[in-house]
């Protein structure tokens, strides 16, 4: 039946993008934290002071958060891949499916609110001021989650 | 096998049906492992973690 192979083959395309944008963010944060640690060792061999840091990973989570708190500060906001799984898992499920659809599709299907809007009958507009009102939302829970 | 039902049995702990959908994604996961032309072993084990941390949250439509 073509409607049902049409919704597993959704599933799957669904599943990937999912897939796709977790890899390249966790890709990112690796990379990232290697940098970082390169740096912080370069930088600490010249200190005759430096003691090893036995626990750099938890030292680096720290300097990260700075690091986000900071930009939050500014008015610059992560990117998807740079939200940690938890926090991201964890704002999403609070929306309402609407929502969760929209910015699955936007932001793990990469379809444009053109596109939506051609899919779903609904004004262009109305879809994007819903999309960035779902975004502060999950904004304000992650800024009030710990 | 329907990918569906391969998911849903990855989601209930099915280990051939987990280790089958990794072996999917494998080609994206090693691709993505290449750092500056080597490959990272250590990235390697995290993308693996991620696809199965991916399997356990992902919600399939009712």
């Amino acid at each position: 039946m073509k409607n049902k192979d049409t919704y597993k083959n959704k599933t799957q395309n669904m599943f990937t993008a999912y897939v796709v944008r977790s890899v390249k963010g966790a890709r990112m944060k690796y990379m990232d934290k290697n940098n970082y640690r390169e740096s912080m060792e370069n930088h600490l061999e010249d200190d005759a002071e430096y003691e090893p840091m036995i626990h750099f990973d938890d030292y680096y989570e720290v300097v990260r958060r700075e690091r986000l708190l900071e930009n939050e500060k500014q008015g610059r906001y992560p990117d998807w891949e740079e939200l940690s799984d938890d926090q991201l898992i964890r704002a999403i499920r609070l929306l309402q499916k609407e929502e969760r659809d929209l910015i699955f599709q936007h932001v793990f299907q990469q379809k444009s609110f053109d596109k939506i809007s051609c899919e779903s009958g609904k004004p262009r507009n109305k879809l994007e001021n819903r999309y960035y009102y779902a975004l502060k939302k999950i904004r304000q829970w992650m800024g009030g989650a710990e | 096998m329907s990918f569906e039902v391969i998911l849903q049995q990855a989601k209930e702990g099915n280990t051939q049906a987990i280790l089958e959908i990794v072996e999917m994604y494998k080609p994206l996961i090693i691709r993505n492992a290449i750092v500056e032309g080597f490959f990272d072993e250590d990235l390697y084990q995290e993308l693996i973690r991620v696809v199965l941390s991916c399997i356990k949250r992902f919600e399939l439509l009712a």
